[in-house]
């Protein structure tokens, strides 16, 4: 009861439209792409971001998923089912050009 | 009995308000003559009201309640959502809308075996402020939204965004009033947002599409396969408007106004214009 407490307050803090301790776990999808979702429509989604660990704390996520959000590492992202829309708004959330994407996603693949 | 008075579709990337130095400059004044070519049959055709047609990049539908078509209901929405949070190149704003004839199409529908969701409260994003922005600057045009599922799969195949836009042409023919009705379909062609494809244009795809879009060739644009379309981009499937404006206009040509591979946008780019008074 204290951790589901814990998180409504700080989904209150974060200024969230919804609260996520009362999502039910949902696809195997659906909690990552709910956290980028929940980050792009916060007004202060860039000062989130800079302060990514303890916004993504507040998600039951596993450590893979935890991972791919806090490196962040695009292509692992889209094969955990992150919708390409949100990949993108996330990237762009970390202050890249737009236009940057595909150099920084085949980078990635060289690189894995 | 309303009149369907107009159909144009065209594609709707944010880069040719906000980012037109990415690309060559010629064809952003090519992309842009196409714009105004659109912006003049809409003038001309005066429609009473226009329905919008687009997909929506996950700003306000997601999937915890995904509908796969949905019409927007009221007298006024809002848009780019977008500029909600950032400078977008097209200040937030509002746009007139028709809520009686929006009512009229869930109705309708839901009686007829198109199941629309309903929003009644919407600030729709650059697949349709942007086009508006180039279209209809002023706000003169009363437009319905209408989104269409693009972006989240399982998506609605071709073949029921065909039928939706056949049974929408019926529709309007029933409604009362002696009306003039256009549609706007926004998106597309090949291209792809966030993902590993980003920067590949099927220029082959996006031509074939155009042929028989231009053509009137139903049959072909309703057989694609949500894995034909899907293998010329992650974002390639918002041309299930381009489908939704096919059936509605079923059988008619339409006047390729511009089409280009525009690298920079990383998107094909296309404009058309149905010839409405033509007979099928």
């Amino acid at each position: 009861m204290s951790a589901i407490r814990s998180n409504t307050l700080s989904s209150s803090r974060f200024g969230l439209r919804c609260d996520v301790s009362e999502a039910s776990p949902g696809s195997p999808r659906y909690m990552i792409n709910r956290v980028i979702f929940d980050l792009s429509r916060a007004p202060d989604a860039r000062a989130l971001v800079a302060k990514k660990t303890e916004f993504l704390a507040r998600y039951p996520l596993s450590e893979v998923e935890k991972s791919a959000l806090a490196r962040p590492d695009w292509t692992q992202l889209l094969a955990l089912g992150v919708l390409p829309n949100l990949v993108y708004r996330y990237y762009m959330l970390h202050g890249n050009a737009p236009e940057s994407f595909p150099a920084a996603i085949a980078g990635e693949r060289t690189a894995g | 009995m309303a009149q369907l008075c107009l159909g144009l579709a065209t594609s709707h990337l944010a880069h040719i308000v906000n980012a037109r130095a990415l690309a060559e400059p010629r064809q952003v004044a090519m992309f842009d003559r196409g714009y105004e070519r659109l912006a003049s049959a809409l003038d001309a055709a005066a429609p009473d009201v226009t329905l919008i047609v687009s997909a929506e990049h996950v700003n306000k539908f997601f999937i915890d309640n995904m509908p796969a078509f949905c019409i927007g209901t009221f007298e006024m929405f809002g848009g780019p959502f977008e500029a909600r949070t950032r400078d977008f190149g097209i200040p937030f704003h509002q746009v007139p809308s028709h809520f009686a004839f929006a009512r009229y199409l869930v109705e309708r529908g839901l009686d007829e075996g198109v199941d629309w969701a309903v929003t009644e409260s919407w600030d729709v994003d650059h697949g349709m402020m942007v086009p508006l922005h180039k279209l209809d600057p002023a706000g003169r045009h009363k437009m319905v939204p209408v989104f269409i599922n693009c972006a989240a799969p399982p998506l609605p195949s071709p073949r029921r965004c065909f039928a939706v836009g056949q049974w929408l042409a019926d529709a309007i023919a029933r409604w009362d009033g002696g009306k003039r009705v256009g549609i706007i379909a926004t998106g597309g062609l090949s291209h792809s947002v966030g993902s590993v494809q980003q920067g590949y244009i099927d220029e082959a795809f996006d031509r074939r599409f155009l042929d028989a879009f231009c053509a009137g060739d139903g049959k072909w644009l309703a057989g694609l396969s949500h894995e034909e379309i899907a293998a010329t981009g992650s974002a390639s499937g918002e041309v299930r408007s381009w489908i939704m404006l096919a059936g509605a206009f079923a059988g008619r040509r339409a006047e390729c106004v511009f089409y280009e591979p525009i690298r920079g946008f990383d998107t094909g780019c296309a404009q058309c214009v149905v010839d409405a008074s033509a007979a099928p």
